[in-house]
């Protein structure tokens, strides 16, 4: 009688599963819609798993492309990213991208295949000691060893991805296992006693931030990624507004605040501008929020932001005091902390002078080049991209001189749409990611801007546009060379440009071409107004090889050792 | 240079000892002495305890953040006070139940 009964069936369905399916059970109770990945002998079972499962699975062609496409699907969706690779060589192929993870806070959960229990440590084909490995680049990683604690550990890899400050949880899962039948999981609780993500921030230092602020006659808001990852921009806001307050943004942090803002000043650090580094040199308050003071943003730490008292909101506690003294730390999501500073309120510092001082160095000293009859200024091409797009599009970048021209020259008026790779700074990164966002939101207008040498690390996705039909327009910025190498080369190694330009290059167009995708080479403005007018109004996916002066450099500059106020290459 | 130790308390599993072995490598830190066991009383934990020669208690307290910042570390403390830390499994041990 029973089995005749629909839940009946269901029961046996499910007595036959295996661990394969146990995980993709687990997979969809977590609401996976997609999942990025590559199969092989470890995850033979998985796949087939997948196989009789509606899961969409994107089936890049180098495990390094599915784990930045999962990289750009998370920064965009603020979803968790979800990567499936075999063992050993499947596994080592992604480690690029989970240290690129790690290091920008996405919440990734990877899963490995693993050789077989009973042969693990005996050098079995394809082994590889992939949690070893990965230890030092994941937020935690897991081994299985027994299939019961498979549903427990996808939670918790879950959990632990996408709460407190996001970042990469790795899973291997030894081969055997998933051949494993098992029944149907009971409701699993995560056991995780040493986490606390939920860090609730003390009232008393965010009411002493209040009367610092009050006392202030020269505050601004350093804002990171922070505010991006606890969807807090609309309370920057606000808080900004209320108390007048100038924001920079950190390279992460674009969009976070709208860039038209009267309030915006811009990116500061390395190759930002000069408003913006000198604001955080010259002020008496500095109020970091969701930024972890990187290297490439502070210059040099003796005289980073050295009148100001500075105040650090950061929801994981370890980044507060690590590299800038801090006189106010705030443990705390940053929506949270903003909100309580908006609940409270208190006389709102006397800062007229100081934002006019600000505005002047705005004015005065904004980002600049020199536009020449010869070349196409990669620099004019990226307001030409702002242009057609009016500064809402989604763009991905690789790393370098195009990376950063990008940042500088883009105008992000949302939040979400800037996915580029900040901390590890890895090339290749760009262009997956950007198949990653247009996969996350399929309306989105979605730019590649890559670097002629970043493209060529990553470009055998190239077929995926086809295959899922995505139309992201592809925007080879080149420059005949590793640019940014080059250009470290012509500056502080006298012009010895040791293997930095290409003597040779693929012909992008007939690249492209064989991927059965359009594609178009611009030199000059008027070539580059013209193509982008045709391709930004319609649905295709595009690759333009747009030939930029190859001497161009990116300025304005803190050289290495030097502090925010020391920038060279600022507008004369 | 001078001597300090602390204690950890860690969830035992995931190679967590591996985990702290590598953050104690990248901040550039030798181990002068390491006494790792699991608690008899309580399988699911380990008492960790670490001698470090330290030059810059900055440097250490940014060492002792990594730690403590791990998912399977429920306590840390530098200080070797015995009832500190008895203290602490007691209130461990509620957690765990
Ligand atoms: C995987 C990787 N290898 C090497 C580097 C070092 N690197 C930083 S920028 C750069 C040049 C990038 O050239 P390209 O992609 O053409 O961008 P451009 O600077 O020319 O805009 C290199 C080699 C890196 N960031 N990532
Ligand atoms: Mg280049």
């Amino acid at each position: 009688m029973k089995s005749t009964t629909p839940m009946g069936t269901v029961e046996a369905e499910q007595l036959k599963m295996n661990g394969a399916d146990l995980l993709i059970q687990a997979l969809k109770q977590e609401n996976v819609e997609i999942l990025f990945g590559y199969p092989g002998g470890a995850v033979l079972g998985i796949y087939d798993a997948l196989h009789k499962s509606p899961m969409k699975h994107i089936l890049a062609r180098h495990e390094q492309g599915a784990i930045h496409a999962a990289e750009g699907y998370a920064r965009v969706s603020g979803k968790p990213g979800v990567v499936i690779a075999t063992s050993g060589p499947g596994a080592t192929n992604i480690v690029t991208g989970i240290a690129d993870a790690m290091m920008d806070s996405l919440p990734l959960v990877i899963f490995t295949g693993q050789v077989a229990s009973q042969v693990i440590g005996t050098d079995a084909f394809q082994e590889a000691d992939v949690v070893g490995i990965t230890t030092p680049i994941t937020k935690q990683n897991y081994q299985i060893k027994k299939l019961e604690d498979l549903p427990r550990i996808v939670k918790e890899a879950f959990y632990i991805a996408t709460t407190g400050r996001p970042g990469p949880v790795l899973v291997d899962i030894p081969k055997d296992l998933t051949a494993l039948p098992t029944p149907p999981t009971k409701q699993v609780e995560v056991n995780l006693p040493g986490y606390h993500p939920n860090v609730n921030p003390d009232p008393v230092h965010v009411k002493i931030l209040l009367e610092a602020l009050t006392e202030s006659e020269k505050p601004v808001i350093l804002a990171g990624a922070g505010v991006l990852h606890a969807k807090a921009s609309e309370d920057l806001l606000s808080f900004a507004e209320f108390y007048q307050l100038p924001v920079v943004h950190t390279l992460l942090g674009l969009g976070g605040f709208p860039a038209q803002h009267p309030l915006f000043l811009g990116m500061a650090g390395m190759h930002g501008c000069y408003a913006a580094n000198m604001a955080i040199y010259e002020c008496d308050l500095l109020i970091n929020i969701g930024a972890r003071f990187d290297d490439r943003l502070t210059g040099n730490l003796k005289t980073f932001a050295p009148k100001a008292k500075v105040a650090h909101i950061d929801i994981d506690p370890s980044e507060i005091g690590k590299n800038v003294d801090t006189q106010i730390p705030i443990a705390g999501d940053a929506k949270a902390v903003l909100q309580m500073l908006m609940d409270q309120t208190v006389q709102e510092p006397d800062a007229r002078l100081w934002l006019d001082h600000l505005e002047q160095y705005k004015k005065d000293y904004p980002y600049w080049y020199t536009d020449t009859e010869e070349f196409l200024s990669p620099q004019h091409l990226i307001e030409l991209v702002n242009k057609h797009t009016n500064g809402e599009a989604i763009v991905t970048t690789d790393v370098g001189q195009h990376q950063m021209w990008a940042a500088q020259f883009y105008s992000f008026s949302q939040p979400n749409r800037w996915v580029t790779s900040g901390g590890l700074g890895t090339m290749g990164f760009g262009f997956p990611a950007a198949i990653g966002a247009q996969l996350a939101e399929p309306e989105a207008t979605v730019v590649s801007l890559a670097g002629d040498g970043g493209f060529q690390m990553t470009l055998q996705e190239l077929i995926l546009l086809k295959e899922w039909n995505l139309p992201v327009k592809v925007l080879i910025i080149n420059n005949g060379s590793l640019g940014m190498v080059r250009q470290w080369q012509e500056t502080f190694y006298e012009k010895r440009f040791s293997h930095s330009i290409f003597s040779l290059q693929p012909d992008f167009l007939k690249l492209a071409e064989s991927y059965g995708i359009k594609a178009y080479r611009v030199s000059n403005k008027d070539e580059a107004e013209q193509v982008f007018r045709e391709v930004f109004s319609d649905r295709e996916p595009v690759l333009i090889d747009c030939r930029v002066n190859p001497a161009e450099n990116v300025y304005p500059m803190v050289a290495p050792g030097k502090g925010l106020h020391e920038m060279i290459g600022v507008k004369p | 240079m001078k001597k300090r130790m602390f204690t950890a308390l860690v969830h035992n599993q995931n190679g967590i000892l591996t985990r702290l072995m590598g953050i104690f490598t990248k901040h550039q830190y030798q181990i002068e002495s390491l006494a790792v066991a699991v608690y008899p009383e309580l399988k699911e934990v380990s008492k960790m305890s670490v001698v470090l020669e330290v030059e810059d208690d900055h440097r250490f307290l940014q060492l002792l953040k990594q730690v403590n910042k791990q998912i399977d570390v429920l306590y840390v403390s530098d200080s070797p006070d015995d009832h500190a830390i008895n203290r602490e499994l007691v209130y461990i041990k509620k957690l765990l139940i």
